[in-house]
């Protein structure tokens, strides 16, 4: 028992906390009814594919990805953290970053539109107008 | 030389993308006609290099495979890049005196979007690097919703629903594309190829091509996802859907077959999914449904939106058959596809341009009026039946060939029952566009001379690839 919660919880505890991140997200992307928090799910989706990415490059006890000189930064150890997923992620960010600028900006024009955000009052409005 | 300027394929739109905000109206306006016309005479030029040699790859900045970014050209590639930019040519010269009446002062915002999306699809195409292409079906997601959001009111709603969809897909790839590189440690394609070959794949692969293809189905708008696709299409403005109907889907049903099968062989994918017979099944549902719903449609675009998400699952179906047949068909599909849907929007397009509207009951007559445009769409109709000197016969016959070997014989016969509905719905639209008497059509002219230009090359290139479909196929496969 001690064994499986320091292996399973404590040394995977990133990964657990991405899984339940991911679920969060997708469970506000599917069930809440508001556009606004909808976005926010989204948002928190793609937040956890960082950390999760993130923890693939991490090493206990490594130091950054950078070549050492000078005095005082002789080599400690030759264990660094992977940069790859770091940079990788860097874009991902952006991209997130554009994605969310671009729904609120989308959520404020259907706002100005329609007086709410809300989907199931906006599709209602929609219904009428095809009637 | 053709080594050197090929990935000018993908600087030349996008550096259009950057210089058209910047200039007048009319300068970004004839650029951007420029710049099609550019891409399409490098990519045949690369093509017809091609031809006779080697596939070659481009190394971005001179980095290696296993470093740097690397982009893929070889013959399938070239020639799916030359329709996409014939379309993006046909396009522009369809529509570009009349670009500044439909979107006024952010006609260059448009045009620069338009070389966004167009430089993210010949991304997505050539590259073989699996997180370049999440970012290129990003870049290419973002200008999409963008490019619907011009359309206004309704607009909005359809595009935030296709912005919040799509970004879970993509971000669901993403995620694949995470345990991918957990595992093997590298994102080329090619190096992933040469690891996973002499490998048992285990679980954690299992899960990376689960993630990976509900992703890309729901990019695709595949029948349980398709929710945004039919909205996003119909309210965008008519000058956009014309050519990302056709492209867009397209392009994710490559990635599907570029992602998979570059990385894995066919009989690992068997292995890893024994169940994928389930995506034949699903297609063949949805080709029933759509099949039966296109007949009930009262409005041409969306008419022609059922038929687009059906043959969606010809390409789902005839990829999960998952042999090399029924593989050879999906390529030639993709191509005969895009040029078809094409076809079918820029004739809707045409008829939106005088009569406003494309709902049945304000089309009345409309056949005598402009019999040309008219005859092109029922053409259109005629080679997504199935009528054989055009390519729609050919990509259908192989479909159902590759079907017939692998004993999926429902699958087949769902291909000839949504022809049977196209053939009633056409039979019911003939006598409307026809015999009716017409009532008010706005202006006495019909449509100007280079739009027929544009209608006559969409409909002679669905016959060109009919009648050249042998020896396309077998530079395919």
């Amino acid at each position: 028992m001690k064994s499986f919660f320091k292996n399973i919880i404590l040394g995977q505890f990133n990964y657990l906390a991405a899984v339940a991140l991911i679920l969060i997200g997708l469970y506000a992307v599917t069930y809440k009814r508001s556009f606004l928090k909808k976005i926010i799910g989204l948002t928190i989706f793609q937040t956890a594919i960082i950390l999760f990415f993130i923890s693939i490059g991490y090493k206990v006890g490594a130091s950054a990805p950078v070549i050492p000189h000078g005095k005082g930064h002789e080599f400690q150890n030759f264990l660094f953290q992977n940069p790859l997923p770091q940079v990788l992620m860097l874009t991902a960010i952006v991209v997130g970053v554009a994605v969310t600028g671009l729904a609120l900006a989308l959520l404020e024009k259907i706002y100005d539109e329609y007086g709410s955000i809300e989907e199931n009052e906006i599709l209602e409005q929609l219904r009428k107008d095809d009637a | 030389m053709p080594e050197r300027i090929s990935i000018l394929i993908i600087l030349i739109p996008f550096i259009g993308a950057l210089l058209f905000p910047l200039l007048k109206h009319n300068i970004a306006k004839y650029l951007s006609l420029i710049v099609s016309m550019l891409i399409l005479f490098l990519a045949i030029f690369i093509f017809s290099n091609i031809l006779n040699n080697n596939p070659f790859e481009y190394n971005l900045g001179g980095w290696k495979r296993d470093v740097g970014v690397a982009f893929w050209f070889n013959k399938f590639n070239l020639i799916f890049c030359i329709v996409l930019s014939s379309i993006y040519l046909l396009t522009q010269i369809f529509f570009i005196p009349h670009y500044h009446i439909i979107y006024g002062k952010k006609l260059t915002k448009f045009l620069s979007l338009q070389a966004l999306f167009f430089m993210s699809c010949f991304g997505l195409i050539l590259t073989a690097d699996i997180f370049n292409l999440y970012v290129f079906l990003e870049i290419s997601a973002l200008s999409s919703y963008a490019l619907i959001a011009l359309g206004k009111g309704r607009a909005y709603v359809a595009s935030l629903r296709y912005l919040i969809l799509g970004s879970v897909g993509a971000s669901l790839y993403l995620l694949g594309v995470g345990f991918l590189f957990a595992k093997f440690g590298t994102l080329n394609i090619f190096e992933l190829q040469s690891i996973v070959q002499n490998q048992v794949l285990g679980r954690s692969t299992f899960v990376s091509l689960v993630l990976i293809i509900l992703g890309l189905l729901l990019k695709m708008g595949q029948f349980p996802f398709y929710i945004w696709l039919p909205e996003a299409y119909e309210h965008s403005p008519t000058s956009v859907s014309t050519f990302m109907a056709p492209i867009s889907t397209k392009v994710s049903a490559f990635l599907l077959f570029k992602v998979l099968l570059g990385v894995f062989s066919i009989s690992q994918i068997k292995n890893l999914l024994p169940e994928s017979t389930f995506f034949v099944h699903l297609a063949t549902v949805s080709i029933f449904y759509f099949g039966a719903i296109s007949i009930r449609q009262n409005c041409l675009k969306k008419m022609l939106l059922c038929v687009l998400l059906a043959e969606i699952s010809y390409l789902t179906g005839s990829f999960w058959i998952l042999s090399k047949s029924s593989l050879s068909a999906f390529s030639f599909h993709i191509i005969s596809d895009s040029l078809m849907i094409f076809a079918g929007f820029v004739c809707i397009a045409a008829i939106e341009y005088l009569n406003k509207s494309s709902q049945f009951k304000d089309l009345k007559g409309i056949g005598r009026k402009m019999p040309f445009t008219t005859m092109c769409f029922i053409l259109a109709l005629l080679s997504l039946i199935g009528l054989p000197p055009m390519c729609g016969f050919f990509s259908k016959f192989y479909i159902i060939l590759g079907a017939f070997k692998e004993q999926h014989f429902l699958f087949g016969a769902s291909l000839l029952f949504s022809s049977l509905m196209l053939v009633i719905a056409t039979y019911k639209l003939i006598p409307i566009l026809f015999f009716e008497d017409y009532k008010k059509i706005a202006s006495s002219r019909d449509v100007p001379l280079r739009m027929k230009f544009v209608l006559a090359c969409s409909i002679l290139s669905l016959f060109f690839v009919g009648i050249f479909s042998g020896s396309l196929m077998k530079l395919i496969s």
